[in-house]
């Protein structure tokens, strides 16, 4: 009897061992009305890629990534999804606390590699390693309301100019008595101090440098004072910026779609709210990539952002999670199944009567095939998707990204440079070379400690 | 030995609310005081750091700010909105006719998705064309900027506080105004006590010990004070109007230092737990009134 | 609808005199602007529904739509699932009520009017929850609801219901005020403590139980966020999530005159629950035998 029960065990054991499949759990998003045809894309992805990896078994984690409280109570109790797209203003975060698995030797053995352009990995890159595979990138711009250009008689900005006429464009278009400013930009939290960044980055400042693999407080310079003095003049000398100044991220695209704001930031998703929350028509949104900052080291910049695959070593623990995972971010990717992908999102927006309106470009080289044929679909639907800026503009725009700081950039923006963003606004007599020393101390003080870690 | 199966019997019927206490807050409680003593990440191993957040928070330059504001705007409240719920709730029992429409009226700023009342009010505050400052305009007054101004965030959030709190208090009054009996109204009146000594003497005695209850709940809760700020406001203009845990928070959500995040609640909690527990001893509210 | 004649702090008569005429008058004036300024913003939530969204946030704003599209509620009810949310609502609040009435009336009973052994203490460290936001332990709650093998079910809510430090001492302090002599007739009559507290302390205190009732729903109705994290599977969501859901998440938001629109609606379930109990909460309750 022993013997017999010996021998079942031994079965039963080899035969668990052999079946024993990995458990991969991937970021999905919920089943609601509005979402049908992205969730029967999704599904199907799901058993196909069951189909080539039959020991893999997916399992769909209901999380959205854009509220961070949920993903970090998630994590806690380890249900997060072991692969998933963050945003890439969070890579200095997710990096320091080790969330995110080094990728660079899966890259370094990937076949597709060559298909993208080297930048738009620079974002999820600290220190050499890579952290992130980039799924779609943005460059901020800014966008503007034709009707309320026209209708005060600015000619629509090229795509090489600079704070002067973006400042002509800004007074013309403001009109207090309807309540119309000429720019609304976001005035307060992390949103805040990101949109002041742009600023500085276009006087030709710098919000942190690394030397010898160690970061320092760069917003402390004459760049950055010019940056600031431009910022403060336009609420208190040309009163261009709304009475209430502090909006936060959404707030600003609510003004802006409701045609209560001549000019706004954004990346990628902003618009979508003006457009499909407050009904604006895309055909009245413009878009031209940032203005030349005033100054000898003067140039058009925006921020660097989009989303980026990570592999979540909170949660993907073993070999054999990760590389699971790693076959997850492989699997069709820009193929066939991504185009089907957009064209799910296209037929949701046009059930739900909306656009697919966000913009992002794929991160690949810019002669790859699946650009073109992504960028057909969308022409192809112009009642329900929106295929935004000419070959001209999307060069321009390239050329005037700028990545993000590396080390402790959440820091950065909130509380340090949203404080003087804050101090600007508020008060009329505001430094601003004082302002900008104060807090760049003190955001020096934070780097000095995550130096010591680094 | 009646009082010792007596004792039995009350621990009994004590006994559910003990256990879930104890398995849904206390021990989340305990854990989070643990927290403050190590460095923690979510998903990840923790280590023990010693007093080392403490330190960090109490080093931090913001937390004197936050701890200043919050008492200011504990101030506020208190002046502003522990008396409204009070006044209102007699007022209303005065009424003949109309008081379930009134009573409706209180409580629905209570109601409200809290999402719709921050529109609504930042409308009202709104430099430009909010409703405060173009009733303001009728007097002459002028414009001011509330929310972004730092002398006067503080004092615009607890307006805010007070009109969609205040409901739900003075149904807790009302609901108590019920219990005082007739009887003494009746006798005092032929005594000859006007309407408002009968009002001192009487209803407002009979309150006290319901008073004397929602002023430390009510302290308890507007030190806390945290979704206000951080959706009106985010603690800004230039962290005027931030609150503790507001502070709290964003070393949590914002910066991943849940360890921080728990050493500021367990000071906060400690100076909270010192209040109540000199209060409850003062005023008796733990005491036993039945037999 | 004037209320029936039970005397509060002035007697009948006394409100025909002509000085009191006159305070009564400016009194229901008052009372007209404070129901307006209460009122008003749900006016304004409905109107904004029906506006175009770009309306809604116009300066200067407009009250009355300038177009009205009555569609927005149809959209706003489809979106939001509104049947299948108010029933899922309305059943999980069941269990939560009786679940909290339950464990409360017991634990303030207790504490009220019967021998417990460290009284001081249980006050205390009961008080002692609400020194702290339950905010700030969100995460070991949370992995105390999924570890106990809760999460993603009703009963991660209706388990830890009775957990209300703030209802069981406003219960308790209602307690206290029912005069002694009535429970103690019972107990001579030989009635055990949960006879008593069945038939003699409940009857007396329905304002307070009509009272924590409501705040009850409320906290279901409003708690969107923990929720939120509690029911992950759509088929448990209740109105709140599905509030919170749609305004919050970016893409595949309706606009926001639909959202506005959805929390109208979402005001209709407290607004009645509210109208069915709060008769109780001020209706006179005599209570018989006291001694002056």
């Amino acid at each position: 009897m022993k013997k017999f029960i010996g021998i079942l065990m031994a079965v039963l054991f080899a035969a668990t061992a052999f079946g024993q499949a990995v458990e991969l759990k991937v970021q999905l998003n919920r089943d609601t009305p509005e979402n049908k045809a992205r969730i029967a894309a999704a599904m199907d992805r799901i058993q196909r890629f069951q189909a080539a990896y039959p020991n893999i078994k997916v399992k769909g984690v209901n999380i959205e990534y854009d509220n961070t409280g949920e993903f970090f109570v998630k994590q806690a109790a380890g249900q997060a999804p072991d692969v998933l797209t963050v945003w890439a203003t969070d890579a200095a975060l997710l990096t320091s606390k080790k969330w995110a698995v080094p990728l660079t030797d899966y890259v370094a053995k990937w076949a597709k590699k060559d298909w993208y352009d080297p930048a738009s990995f620079v974002p999820f890159t600290i220190k050499g390693v890579i952290y992130g595979v980039p799924e779609n990138n943005y460059v901020k711009h800014v966008l503007y309301n034709k009707k309320l250009f026209a209708a005060a008689g600015v000619p629509f900005p090229k795509n090489d100019w600079t704070w002067d006429d973006f400042l002509n464009a800004a007074v013309k278009t403001t009109d207090k008595a309807k309540g119309v400013a000429g720019f609304a930009p976001m005035g307060k939290t992390g949103e805040g101090g990101w949109g002041f960044s742009d600023f500085i980055y276009q006087a030709g400042g710098e919000v942190e440098v690394i030397r010898d693999g160690k970061a320092y407080s760069a917003f402390n310079s004459s760049e950055a004072v010019t940056a600031a003095q431009f910022v403060k003049d336009l609420k208190w000398k040309y009163d261009v910026v709304p009475a209430k100044w502090d909006n936060g991220w959404g707030d600003v695209f609510n003004i802006f779609g409701a045609g209560q704001a001549a000019m706004v930031f954004d990346g990628d998703w902003g618009r979508a709210i003006a457009i499909n929350n407050l009904k604006m028509d895309p055909k009245d949104i413009g878009i031209v990539p940032m203005p030349k900052g005033k100054g000898p080291k003067g140039r058009q910049a925006g921020v660097l952002g989009g989303t980026y695959w990570i592999i979540n070593a909170g949660t993907a623990k073993t070999q054999a999670v990760r590389d699971a995972a790693w076959k997850w971010i492989d699997f069709e990717r820009y193929d066939e199944s991504g185009l089907k992908d957009v064209q799910s999102q296209i037929d949701d927006a046009r059930a739900n009567k909306q656009y697919r309106a966000q913009f992002v470009y794929t991160p690949l080289v810019p002669t790859a095939d699946y650009t073109k044929k992504e960028r057909a679909i969308l022409e192809a639907n112009p009642d329900a998707a929106v295929a935004w800026g000419d070959e001209a503009f999307l060069k321009a725009l390239t050329a005037t990204a700028h990545v993000e700081p590396s080390v402790e950039a959440q820091k950065a923006y909130d509380p340090y440079l949203v404080a003087v963003l804050q101090g600007l606004f508020s008060d009329k007599n505001a430094d601003p070379a004082k302002l900008l020393k104060e807090q760049s101390d003190k955001f020096q003080k934070v780097l000095d400690a995550a130096n010591k870690k680094l | 030995m009646k009082s010792r199966r007596r004792s039995w019997i009350g621990l009994l019927f004590l006994l559910p609310a003990l256990t879930v206490f104890g398995l849904f807050q206390w021990y989340p409680i305990f854990n989070n005081f643990l927290l403050a003593f190590q460095e923690y990440t979510p998903g990840m191993e923790s280590t023990w750091i010693g007093f080392d957040n403490y330190v960090a928070v109490l080093g931090d330059e913001r937390f004197y700010t936050a701890l200043q504001n919050t008492f200011v705007y504990v101030g506020i409240c208190l002046v502003i909105g522990f008396f409204v719920p009070i006044a209102v709730a007699i007022a209303i029992s005065l009424l003949r006719r109309g008081k379930g429409f009134l009573r409706l009226a209180v409580y629905v700023p209570n109601i409200i998705p809290a999402i719709a009342t921050y529109i609504i009010w930042g409308w009202i505050f709104n430099p430009q064309f909010g409703l405060l400052n173009q009733i303001g305009g009728w007097f002459g007054a002028e414009p001011l900027q509330w929310l972004v101004d730092k002398n006067l965030v503080l004092v615009s959030l607890a307006l805010m506080g007070t009109w969609a709190g205040f409901g739900s208090t003075a149904v807790l009054y009302m609901a108590s105004l019920t219990s005082i009996s007739a009887e003494m109204y009746e006798a005092a009146e032929l005594e000859g006590a006007g309407a408002w000594q009968r009002i001192r003497s009487i209803t407002l005695p009979s309150l006290a010990p319901t008073i004397s209850l929602m002023f430390i709940l009510q302290l308890l809760a507007t030190f806390q004070i945290l979704q206000e700020p951080f959706v009106m406001t985010a603690g800004g203009p230039n962290d005027a109007s931030l609150s503790v845990m507001l502070l709290s928070y964003q070393y949590a959500f914002n910066n991943v230092e849940f360890g921080k995040a728990g050493a500021l609640g367990s000071l906060l909690f400690l100076m909270l737990m010192g209040l109540s527990f000199y209060y409850v001893r003062k005023s008796g509210l733990a005491e036993k009134k039945g037999a | 609808m004037a209320d029936t004649e039970i005397r509060g702090i002035l007697s009948p008569n006394e409100y025909r005199r002509p000085q009191f005429r006159v305070v009564y008058f400016l009194c229901v004036a008052l009372a007209f602007v404070l129901a307006l300024v209460m009122l008003y913003p749900v006016l304004w939530v409905f109107l904004s529904a029906v506006k175009t969204p770009a309306e809604i946030y116009r300066n200067p704003p407009t009250l009355f739509p300038s177009v009205a599209d009555w569609e927005n509620f149809a959209q706003a009810w489809k979106s939001y699932e509104i049947p299948r949310m108010f029933l899922n609502t309305l059943i999980v609040f069941l269990g939560f009520i009786v679940s909290r009435l339950t464990v409360v009336t017991m634990a303030s009973y207790a504490l009220s009017r019967l021998d417990v052994p460290f009284r001081n203490g249980i006050y205390l460290i009961i008080l002692s929850t609400l020194a702290l936001p339950t905010f700030a332990y969100l995460i070991p709650s949370y992995l105390v609801i999924k570890d106990l093998g809760l999460y993603n079910s009703w009963w991660a809510l209706w388990v830890p219901a009775g957990a209300s430090a703030f209802q069981i001492l406003i219960v308790k302090n209602f307690f206290d005020g029912i005069p002694r002599e009535l429970s103690e007739a019972s107990r001579m009559d030989g009635a055990n403590e949960l006879r008593i507290l069945w038939s003699v302390i409940l009857p007396l205190s329905r304002p307070v139980l009509a009272a924590i009732s409501i705040f009850s729903f409320l906290e279901v109705w409003n708690n969107f966020f923990w929720q939120h994290l509690i029911f992950n599977d759509p088929a448990t969501w209740t109105m709140p999530v599905m509030l919170y859901f749609k305004s919050f998440t970016i893409g595949g938001n309706p606009p926001i005159n639909v959202q506005l629109a959805g929390m109208f609606m979402s005001l209709i379930p407290p607004l009645v629950i509210f109208l069915l109990f709060q008769r109780n909460i001020t209706n006179g309750v005599t209570m018989t035998g006291i001694k002056d």
